[in-house]
């Protein structure tokens, strides 16, 4: 059988595969079932409603779904649902495109011929699934689960924490979860010592220091974020919110601030710095909070006696505004006047994304930049850092497991020998196929991708080929064939999300606990297995611990049991109508429970019938549940990242070894003390020869973020909504850059990297620093536009295994297209 | 009657363009592909103007959201040979797909440009007819298309409210665009009642409408932005 | 004479489209002879009884299995058509009707509104259907735009364009 996606897309507009609407007529043709169609052609068109969730994103929005006879015809906002209120973007609206696309995988499919190749034998899912089983079964018996990958992009969803399990009882430490999302946990778990991204009060905050995070459009959750802006924005007169956007490229956040620092590209460590250090010699910082609640701050000693340097006299000595502005580009008067609207706003809040983690020194950016926070006391106070409840967190362990796989699952994971596996780090598809591409550990025989594309998505994917011809077996579960899928060896067909169960909870940056489920609102229209019920069906045929640890009948039935720990909880509510949350505060410290069912079931269907259920109340913490470091403090010096080094295992037997063979490993110019404070890192960049000039950045849009979906026309069409280059990629370059090589708007520029080239049409914007090129990125997955990920020459902040895509540095030329061709 | 009206807040718009998605997805819009877009014939019934300000780095971008303004003197009706769009009574710029004859006159009238011509029949990929807007037809090869304001609404409430023997009521009829702005930049209702929220809108002193000197009297207003 | 032909073609063309058109209904034959006035007359059931989505929606339907099958289940029905009934019913297989009545897709058009809210009979727009013994094969009126506004004019109802395109 033949895919013709590649095709359809040039095709489209040919009458040859399209119909014609205005006058639908049964085709035989026609491959959606015939009872669906015939719904559509002479039902009595009634009108219905259904809750559910979107997972194309992380933001996990509710959605209400306008059904005519049944048939999805429109995805709309859950008014009630507390994550979007009621609105959702263009990619959830996108979904019933992708529900009913023409490329949608329709059953289990076998690889003919050569890897790659493209040619696909459909076979039914009994003789999928015993093909898969017999391999895993295999692995198993002869002692060697750990050879098992999994590869998971299901952030914030029960899915997630279902296939952890399965990947326990399996016996395989060797399971990459890929969440952009998480960038923030890093220096929590520095200063705070544990694991959990912060949740950032902006509504309540009067001054928001931006650092890269471009919210509107990707992150955590954008039409969340995209409220938050238009209400600060709105605020009344003297009210009104200041919004300071630092990053290299002005994108749609930056637009909607009110005001836009651009700052070479890797330098936003020395710019927090150096606001720090304003506020230090200004003694504008929260000096109680600092002297009661922090360590590291002032010079210390040790036990033994040693005097070891604080943040204040490291930041004094080495980030003053004078040197920091050669390092970033931004006059020393500007950061002057940024670190005292920061000091003296009360509350002022301080966040970071996006381009703050795409340097080799994310780490020590990420770190500095949260750092701030510290300086102003924010924790757990209304406009500052939250720290929520986490729901479903303390999976209790409650199966046993077999010998294999206790021992496999304590092996370690298939990291590359410079990346070491600390647990504040988050898994990038860059690290994954940097790791099969590697020297391993132990050789991988069978790999599962769920919904990741890192054939597209990665920013070294030139090597992705290379990496996974090593793995005998790759299993690609998806709902389209991608980039990967053409990969690999057999492809298991997911259903869309409209058409699946899941559910949705914590999603990184909400200050409130909640859950929303995730309820088909039409039945699988091909024969599809949502992920959570093939590893059910997997653990069934497998048998064993794994038969009993994972013993659900189904997805539902596990999406049900974990519901039920909420019903007995007696916490929150169901989202409706007529409860508001001053309400259930009431009740709630009069000891009684906003809602009573009297049953489960009666719980499970209104919560089905809502979409969703919250907890509200914030109830802050205290102080040893948000500093869980060793001196029960915040920490500048991060003990907790001691201790990590010294966990590890390494040859050498003293610390100051060690962390010289780290420093190397993870090409990092600190040494001794400055290694556990936050500091500047200068940037590599990949410019050995001098040649290249020019930093690539790319962004994403709202319209098309990475994820799924890539094939949605409406999503191609309408990328170039600002830039009027519709189903075509562009580069931007500042009027500088343009006047100084003689560019025009509208000419082609060839974009030469140290791996590769691509030619792409010109745009002239002051959006853009004159030293970058900026692409967006979404398109290229097909004859439609270019994916500036193919020419990344990606670099890594090996301590945290983020991938440096900034690292890459280019060269441009002007080149002569001739307008026929 | 109701003279139907739009005010899009500036202020609360961020530009993220939900509002377009919405609107090709309310009303069957066709994705035309790449060639026809590359030939300008992308169909946008809302749209989205971005305008870039001043000098590096001190960039200003605005993004400004442009469905049909729904002029009360609307340029494009009276080049009409054949009475295919018009003002309606309640103060839509009718589009009569069937009476069109497509002589595009329209739309070299509207200084807007708010119209897109249908070069070809709308063509979908087969498994996505279950998909479309049956409220909506799809229109024919050869016909001027705009924005109606989500008339199939207006239709359907209306009728709801005669089945209950009541009076329309506010916020129960509005287009696609409004109901799903995130940011509720987007307010909808009648111009002549005097509490309804756009009403109360337009009195501000941030109003404005596109090029009023064309003396079209739009009943699309904008608030500006605060600086 | 190449050249005549190619002149001439769309004029076959149109000639042949025309037939097609206008000739569609003669040709119609439904799969079921269906007796309207049994069932009313004889059996005393009310247009709404079958037609049930009428007064509430906006499309009447043709009944189809889940009505018919409420009485007819018997395949082997002496009555050749009441067998064919009852044999789609058994095969739970739909009885594919051809509507007669079509409103185009452009015209906003609602039972509802004209049944229940302005009270129209449906002898109005479909003719004494309780006194025929055959199925619809042609249309008791062509559904032109004509015939909407005729009447409309007449009850002095709104014909506003806009009011029913779309």
């Amino acid at each position: 059988m033949e895919i013709s996606r590649r095709e359809f897309l040039r095709l489209l507009g040919i009458s040859g595969v399209a119909t014609t609407i205005g006058a639908v007529t049964a085709n035989s043709f026609f491959s959606i079932p015939d009872e669906v169609f015939e719904r559509v052609l002479s039902g009595p068109r009634i009108e219905t409603w259904k809750n559910s969730i979107c997972t194309l994103c992380p933001g996990g929005c509710g959605i209400r779904v306008r059904l005519i006879d049944g048939v999805p015809v429109r995805v709309q906002g859950n008014p009630l649902y507390p994550i979007n209120l009621g609105a959702v973007c263009p990619m959830a609206e996108s979904g019933i495109e992708m529900l009913f696309h023409p490329d949608r995988l329709r059953s289990p499919m076998k690889r003919q011929g050569e890897r790659g190749e493209n040619k696909w034998e459909e076979i039914g899912w009994d003789e999928a699934m015993e093909a898969l089983t017999e391999r895993l079964k295999i692995l198993h018996d002869s002692n060697q689960p750990e050879k098992l990958v999994l590869v998971n992009h299901h952030p914030n969803s029960v899915v997630k924490n279902l296939a952890a399990r399965f990947m326990k009882l399996y016996g395989s430490p060797n399971i990459f979860e890929i969440d952009e999302t998480q960038a923030n946990s890093i220096p929590v778990y520095l200063s705070h010592g544990f694991h959990s991204p912060p949740a950032y009060d902006v509504l309540n905050s009067n001054f928001i220091l931006n650092f890269g995070g471009d919210f509107l459009d990707e992150g955590p959750s954008p039409v969340r974020f995209n409220q938050f802006y238009a209400k600060l924005k709105n605020r009344k007169d003297q009210n009104r919110a200041r919004l300071v956007h630092v990053s290299s490229y002005m994108s749609r956040t930056a637009a909607q601030s009110s005001e836009w620092v651009p700052i070479k590209p890797g330098a936003m460590a020395a710019l927090a710095l150096s606001i720090a250090n304003v506020m230090i010699r200004d003694q504008s910082y929260k000096k109680e909070f600092i002297k009661k609640e922090t360590f590291g701050f002032e010079n210390w000693k040790d036990s033994l006696g040693t005097e070891h340097i604080g943040f204040k006299n490291l930041v004094l000595e080495e980030y003053y505004p004078e040197k920091v502005s050669d390092i970033t580009g931004i006059p020393a008067s500007k950061i002057v006047e940024i670190a005292r609207d920061f000091a003296l706003t009360e509350p002022a809040l301080c966040i970071a994304g996006g381009q703050a983690a795409t340097s080799t020194n994310s780490l020590y950016t990420l770190w500095s930049i949260y750092c701030l926070n510290a300086l102003k006391g924010n924790f757990e106070i209304p406009g500052g850092v939250l720290f929520p409840k986490q729901m479903f967190s303390s999976q209790s362990q409650d199966f046993n497991l077999e010998n294999v796989s206790r021992i496999g699952s304590n092996k370690p994971k298939i990291f590359p020998e410079n990346i070491c596996n600390f647990n504040f780090t988050s898994d990038s598809l860059e690290q994954l196929i940097l790791s099969l591409h590697q020297d391993k550990k132990y050789p991988v025989d069978t790999l599962i991708f769920n919904g990741t594309n890192p054939a597209f998505d990665a920013t070294n994917q030139q090597f992705f080929k290379d990496a996974i011809n090593n793995v005998p077996f790759i299993v690609s579960c998806n709902s389209f064939m991608d980039e990967t899928a053409e990969w690999a060896d057999l492809i298991l067909p997911k259903p869309v999300f409209l058409e699946s169960w899941d559910g949705s909870y914590g999603v990184t940056g909400a200050e409130f606990s909640h859950f929303g489920v995730q309820q088909p609102v039409i039945e699988p229209i091909y024969k599809t297995k949502n992920f959570g019920d093939i590893l059910l069906e997997l653990s069934t045929r497998l048998g064993g611990n794994l038969a009993s640890g994972m013993s659900w009948n189904s997805l539902k039935d596990y999406i049900q049991d974990q519901s039920s720990s909420i019903y007995h909880s007696g916490e929150g509510a169901i989202i409706s109508e007529s409860v508001d949350i001053s309400w259930i505060e009431f009740l709630k410290k009069r000891g009684w429970q906003a809602f009573e069912y009297s049953t489960f079931d009666e719980f499970w269907n209104i919560l089905l019938e809502k979409g969703g259920w919250w907890d509200p109340i914030y109830s802050k913490s205290d102080k040893d549940r948000i500093f869980k470091t060793k001196s029960g403090k915040f920490e500048f010096f991060s003990s907790t990242f001691k201790s990590e080094i010294e966990k590890l295992d390494l040859p050498q037997e003293s610390l100051s070894a060690r962390l010289n063979y780290l420093c190397d490993q993870w090409k990092i110019s600190a040494r001794n003390d400055q290694i556990f404070l936050p500091h500047f890192e200068s940037p590599r960049f990949n410019n050995d020869s001098g040649s290249y000039t020019y930093h690539l950045l790319t962004y994403q849009m709202l319209i098309k973020t990475n994820g799924p979906g890539g094939n949605i026309n409406l999503a191609s069409e309408l990328f170039g909504i600002y830039s009027r280059e519709y189903w075509n990629s562009w580069v931007e370059i500042n009027p500088e850059t343009a006047r100084s090589l003689g560019i025009n708007e509208g000419d082609h520029l060839n974009l030469i990297s140290p791996t590769g080239k691509l030619v792409v049409k010109v745009k002239i914007l002051p959006t853009v620093m004159p030293e970058t090129v900026v692409m967006p990125y979404g398109l290229g997955h097909n004859s439609v536009g270019k994916n500036p990920h193919e020419i990344f020459d990606t670099d890594m902040d090996f301590i945290t295994g983020i991938p440096s895509s900034i690292s890459t540095m280019i060269k441009i030329e002007k080149v002569n297209i001739d307008k026929n061709v | 009657m109701a003279r139907w009206g739009m005010v899009i807040d500036l202020n609360k718009c961020t530009g993220c363009a939900e509002c377009v998605t919405a609107c090709k997805v309310e009303n069957n819009v066709a994705v035309v592909g790449k060639d026809e877009s590359e030939m300008g014939r992308t169909m946008l019934w809302m749209d989205i103007l971005t305008h870039y300000e001043g000098e590096y780095p001190n960039t200003k971008v605005r993004y400004l959201p442009r469905p049909c303004l729904q002029c009360d003197n609307p340029p494009c009706t009276k080049v009409c040979p054949v009475r295919a769009t018009y003002l309606d009574p309640e103060g839509i710029v009718a589009q009569i797909f069937p009476q069109c004859i497509g002589c595009r006159y329209c739309m070299a009238a509207c200084p807007y440009t708010v119209k897109s011509f249908n070069w070809y029949e709308p063509h979908w990929p087969q498994e996505m007819a279950a998909a479309l807007n049956p409220d909506v037809s799809a229109r024919p090869a050869g016909v001027v298309e705009k924005c109606t304001f989500c008339v199939h609404r207006l239709q359907k409430a209306k009728e709801q409210a005669d089945s209950e023997n009541r009076e329309l009521q506010d916020n129960e009829y509005i287009p696609a665009c409004a109901e799903d702005c995130p940011t509720q930049a987007i307010s909808f209702g009648d111009l002549d009642s005097p509490h309804s929220e756009v009403s109360e809108l337009i009195r501000s002193p941030r109003i404005f409408t596109l090029l009023e000197e064309l003396g079209t009297e739009p009943k699309v207003y904008y608030l500006s932005e605060i600086e | 004479m190449k050249n005549t032909i190619k002149y001439l073609t769309p004029v076959i063309l149109v000639i042949a489209l025309t037939g097609i058109i206008s000739g569609t209904n003669q040709d119609v034959r439904q799969p079921i002879s269906f007796n309207h006035k049994l069932h009313t007359e004889e059996v005393g059931l009310a247009c709404v009884d079958c037609h049930s989505n009428v007064e509430k929606h906006s499309r009447a339907l043709i009944p189809n299995i889940e009505t018919c099958g409420d009485c007819h289940d018997d395949a082997e029905d002496e009555n050749r058509e009441k067998a064919k009934v009852g044999s789609y019913v058994s095969r739970n297989e739909k009885i594919p009707w051809i509507q007669i009545h079509v409103v185009p897709d452009h015209a906003y058009f609602s039972h509802r509104r004209h049944v229940t809210l302005a009270k129209i009979e449906c002898q109005t727009c479909h003719g004494e259907v309780s006194e025929m013994e055959r199925p619809f094969i042609i249309p008791f009126v062509e559904l032109e735009m004509s015939w909407c506004i005729n009447c409309h004019e007449k009850s002095k109802v709104v014909n506003d364009c806009n009011s029913c395109h779309r």
